[in-house]
């Protein structure tokens, strides 16, 4: 009985990989199970899942993931080709791999999703990089670990440190030159609140610039060589926050309305500050590196002192 | 009392009254309550010297007594009143914005002798007043006492304790009498019959006025308010000084006119609200429109956009507290000095080790605790940068580290390390090396001093020929042979040592403001947390 | 797959020696061995004072206060130093007020009575400033000085100072008539003399014995 099954259920299964790879062409952008099976509605699930299971085996099908869940797409017949020759492992960690785009994976995490043992995942990374079908990149979260990912992919910003990082470098100069670019633009606005003599309420919200106005006018202004987000630039804000030049507000906003997430959005204005520099900061002892030595009698003393000669003298 | 405040009240006592005021005043500062022979013997000062010295210190209110339980009198020097010298040309001139030269002067003679009565501080200034006018006026006593008044009706001059009359056993003063002052009389004025103007001093008198006592004849009017001695109200004075700093952050932060609103309302919480509230009383914003300056012209709708602003504002100075009578406010006033001290702590940070150092200090007053990568990208500097600026201010206790184990065991792998700012600390130590260096400043002022004692004294010596001379009414010539008799490379070492000297008394001030910001802070908190 | 490194021996110098300029066999500069400096340099110079006519105003305040200060009553000044030979016109001279007295006037109802210092005009047979100065204390007898008080009392003024705090631990120094006792006392500056000439607390000799006069 078992057997007669297995003959239909191989013959139909030829047939439903058939039907997926003819969904497959005619949706290049890859197909939800869900589709498989309004196509075929009579096959079982076990079933359908087995079929397609063999389609990535054999490596004519990828897997992907997006929003809407899993999906299958007709392999890319160059990469299929590249693939000829491999082993299904190591099609499956190629698979792994590219699935993880241009973020990368550990290979602790390729072997967790594939089962297979590490020095097998080793042997294959090794293959696979010798074929450049996929390459090592360091990543910056953690300077021991690397993340693998397809050859011809361009690492995501997480990997090697955003918009900041330049060969794993952090761009002091360039964060700096950010820094007082929104400062300037956020004062400008500031200033011309105030000079408008408007009423107090309009004088205040309209020094008001969100985030999304602040990385638009950096992004017009074209100083940076990488695109930059809006998060990269409230990164950016909030170290002037830090400086005590700037202050932040966060308000309710529409979902749509540009430049808002999650229905908010974060406002920012330039500010004075509220003191003159201390008294103290006013005389060297209050600078002095050695104050704590400083006595009368001692070798540094009050009257021997040579930053109070020198300011004096100033 | 740490020995470096120990040390300022020495110089500061030295300076102004002299060694043996400063033998006796420090001995009491550093070892507590002393009876008088004790303080003699331990001080090697004779017995006279130091009951001159007492004499003194009670009179210029830095020193109490009380009788001990075996019967002796001891000695108690108040350290903070000691420090309160530094400020007292703060006071003076403060008098004079509020209440003009009368002011001034009255406050100045308050000062200058401890304790004075309505009468004699009236004479004083009158005669004060009347030198600094043209030859035929002079001023009116009234005058004086009329501003007087307003300095006790608005609490900057109240008065002293006096002696209960139980005191006074079989006609013999107490061993050491009792000294109270009733809560509803310290701001009375007696009602005086003073008539009469201030008096020129003769031209052939030398004396420079200043010495009052030298006339041992008391006069009729005297008699009128005997008894009845007036002194400074230091804490006045200083509540107007934070009012007055609380006024000038809103004025940077925000503008004049929000300034002009939070002066009004802290004019009407004056005298309802105590100099160590947390916030004053609510005010109304129908109350505040009422009250504002009459040369204010804003309208109520426009007062209470401000009133919003002031209320929704990062800073929180103002605070919501109804919706009664237009909406309820009030001054937040210990987040105010908070604030104040804050800012304080940010300046020296960012002076002594940029701004860099500032942002990390910043990041962690808000973030209060994070790790040090944390700190790095946060703040978006590199990790060796963040790593040194954490070590600096680690080492100077403006920034403290917090171990937190994730495991039973310890073990630094498993440790949280984090970076924090400790508010009140912080201002302890900066508060100690703000009193330290205004001792430096003396000190090098004093040397300064007296390494040229020597040109000093020859350059009075001159001065004092020529003016002689001058009234003499010598020639010219004669005049600029005696000029010349200071050269002029000398004459330049002169002006240098002005100019130090100058420079030194100036920043001893400035020093002074920053620690009235950080002594208010700390008993804000002090009285907060009690 | 990553890139070769760019010369990453750790055994080998990663420059061309020759082209730094140091040839072979040339010693590199040997390490400083001074110590660091006492007043490292300032990186960051101190904010200039505030300036204007208030700070201006405070300052003249200061100073005038300072000066004036000097001149009351109230700055007591240390007694002239003992010179070593005694002149003559030293009786006429005066550094500092010429009797112990106090030269302003408190208001005694609000000080502890022991505060007071009695004022005595100096007798003919001596003179204030001048008497015999002695090192050692010398005890003297609780009558005589009660006798003596009694004379004296009947003087106009007075100069002298009394030592009755040795004897508060006594009842009797509270029942006593007078209000104060006197004696005879030497010049104190001899006290202060000590104490500054050498700078010791000069509490050694008054520590020994309470109940007699100090000087």
């Amino acid at each position: 009985m078992s057997e007669a099954k297995v003959k239909q259920e191989g013959g139909e299964a030829a047939e439903i990989e058939n039907r997926v790879i003819e969904l497959c062409q005619q949706f290049p952008h890859g197909i939800t199970d869900q589709v498989i099976q309004n196509e075929m509605p009579h096959i079982e699930a076990k079933q359908r899942a087995m079929c397609i299971n063999r389609l990535l085996a054999t490596g004519q099908l990828d897997l992907l993931r997006s929003g809407a869940g899993l999906l299958y797409r007709l392999k890319d017949p160059q990469t299929a080709g590249k693939m000829k020759g491999s082993d299904n492992q190591e099609k499956l960690v190629y698979q792994i791999i590219e699935d993880a785009d241009n973020k990368g994976i550990w290979s602790r995490d390729i072997r967790y999703k594939s089962n297979l043992p590490l020095t097998e995942i080793n042997k294959i990374l090794k293959n696979l990089e010798s074929k450049k079908l996929i390459k090592a990149v360091k990543s910056v979260a953690a300077s021991k670990k690397k993340v693998y990912m397809l050859y011809n992919l361009q690492p995501d910003r997480s990997v090697t440190g955003g918009a900041w990082y330049s060969d794993q470098d952090f761009e002091s100069e360039f964060v700096e030159v950010l820094n007082q670019q929104c400062f300037k633009f956020l004062q400008t606005k500031a200033e011309a609140a105030r000079d408008s003599k408007q009423n107090p309420m309009i004088q205040r919200n309209s020094s008001f610039a969100s985030s999304h106005e602040v990385w638009k006018y950096i992004c017009e202004l074209g100083i940076s060589k990488v695109e930059l987000s809006m998060e990269d630039i409230e990164t950016i804000l909030n170290t002037l926050i830090y400086d005590g030049k700037v202050e932040m507000t966060i308000i309710a906003a529409k979902e749509g309305t540009v430049g808002s997430v999650d229905g908010q959005m974060k406002l920012y204005r330039g500010v004075n500050p509220i003191t003159q520099p201390a008294g103290l900061v006013r005389t060297p002892c209050g600078l002095c590196p050695v104050f704590d030595d400083c006595h009368e009698g001692g070798e540094i003393s009050p009257s021997n002192c040579i930053y109070m000669t020198d300011w004096l003298d100033f | 009392m740490s020995a470096v405040e120990s040390k300022l009240c020495s110089l500061l006592l030295q300076e102004h009254y002299g060694e043996i005021v400063d033998r006796v005043g420090t001995f009491l500062i550093r070892t507590g309550n002393q009876p008088l022979r004790v303080i003699a013997n331990e001080t090697g000062t004779s017995l006279d010297q130091v009951k001159k010295a007492l004499c003194v210190l009670i009179q210029h209110n830095l020193v109490t007594y009380q009788l001990n339980k075996r019967g002796f009198v001891e000695y108690k020097a108040h350290v903070d009143r000691f420090l309160r010298i530094l400020r007292y040309p703060r006071y003076i001139y403060t008098a004079k914005t509020l209440y003009g030269d009368t002011g001034e002067l009255i406050v100045e003679e308050l000062l200058l002798n401890g304790k004075m009565t309505l009468s004699a501080a009236v004479k004083k200034v009158a005669d004060r007043l009347t030198e600094t006018m043209e030859d035929s006026k002079s001023m009116e006593y009234s005058e004086v006492s009329a501003t007087f008044t307003h300095l006790a009706d608005t609490h900057f001059v109240q008065r002293c304790p006096t002696v209960q009359e139980k005191d006074a056993t079989e006609g013999r003063p107490p061993l050491a009498p009792t000294l109270q002052m009733n809560e509803k009389e310290m701001y009375i004025v007696p009602k005086l019959n003073m008539t009469g103007r201030g008096k020129r001093r003769r031209s052939s008198d030398d004396d420079d006025g200043g010495s009052q006592a030298k006339r041992p004849k008391k006069e009729a009017e005297d008699s009128q308010d005997d008894g009845v001695y007036w002194q400074v109200n230091t804490e006045r004075f200083h509540q107007h000084f934070r009012d007055q700093a609380i006024i000038s952050a809103v004025s940077n932060k925000m503008d004049q006119t929000s300034s002009e609103i939070v002066r009004t309302m802290l004019r009407m919480s004056e005298v309802t609200t105590s100099s160590s509230a947390a916030y004053t009383q609510p005010l109304s914003s129908n109350e505040i429109f009422r009250s504002l300056p009459t040369g204010y012209n804003i309208s109520k709708q426009v007062l209470d956009q401000y009133l919003t602003l002031l209320a929704d504002d990062p800073l929180e100075y103002v605070g919501r507290s109804g919706d009664s009578g237009g909406g309820m406010f009030v001054i937040n006033l210990h987040k105010a000095v908070a604030s104040l001290a804050t800012a304080t702590l940010e300046s020296l940070v960012q002076e002594r080790f940029g701004s860099r150092c500032a942002r990390i200090f910043r990041l962690l007053l808000r973030k209060r605790h994070l790790e040090q990568k944390q700190v790095e990208d946060f703040a978006m500097v590199p990790a060796k940068e963040a790593k040194e600026m954490l070590y600096k201010m680690l080492s100077q206790n403006l920034v403290s580290l917090q171990e937190i184990p994730k495991t039973p065991d310890h073990a630094p792998s498993r440790t949280f390390y984090l970076y924090t700012v400790n508010t009140l600390p912080c201002a302890r130590m900066l508060l100690q090396r703000c009193y330290k260096t205004v001792a430096n400043l003396i000190e090098r002022r004093q040397y300064d001093t007296k390494e040229n004692k020597r040109l000093l004294e020859k350059s009075q010596r001159i001065e004092a020929i020529i003016a002689s001379m001058q009234a003499t009414g010598a020639e010219e010539g004669q005049l600029q042979e005696i000029e010349e008799m200071i050269t002029a490379p000398e004459r330049q070492q002169l002006e240098s040592l002005k100019r130090n000297v100058n420079k030194l008394d100036a920043s001893e001030i400035q020093v002074d403001e920053t620690i009235f910001i950080l002594e208010s802070y700390i008993n804000s908190t002090k009285t907060k947390a009690g | 797959m990553a890139g070769k490194g760019r010369g990453s021996g750790r055994g080998q110098l990663t420059f061309n020696v020759e082209a730094v300029g140091i040839t072979r066999g040339e010693a590199l500069p040997p390490p400083t061995l001074q110590p660091p400096p006492l007043f490292p340099n300032l990186e960051y110079k101190p904010v200039p004072l505030q300036t204007g006519e208030e700070v201006e105003y405070m300052l003249a305040l200061k100073q005038e206060l300072r000066g004036a200060m000097k001149t009351l009553p109230y700055f007591i000044k240390p007694a002239a130093p003992k010179k070593d030979v005694e002149r003559y016109s030293d009786k006429y001279q005066t550094s500092g007020p010429v009797d112990n007295a106090i030269d302003w006037q408190p208001d005694w109802r609000l000080l502890p009575r022991e505060l007071k210092i009695k004022v005595r005009k100096p007798q003919k047979d001596k003179s204030a400033v001048v008497l015999p100065k002695h090192k050692q204390r010398v005890p003297l007898d609780k009558e005589e000085i009660i006798k003596k008080l009694e004379n004296l009392e009947k003087k106009e003024e007075e100069v002298s100072s009394e030592e009755e705090e040795e004897n508060k631990e006594e009842e009797e120094e509270k029942e006593e008539g007078e209000e104060y006792d006197e004696e005879e006392h030497e010049e104190e500056t001899d006290y202060i003399m000590s104490y500054f000439d050498n700078g010791e607390d000069f509490g050694g000799d008054s520590d020994d014995n309470m109940d007699e006069a100090t000087y």
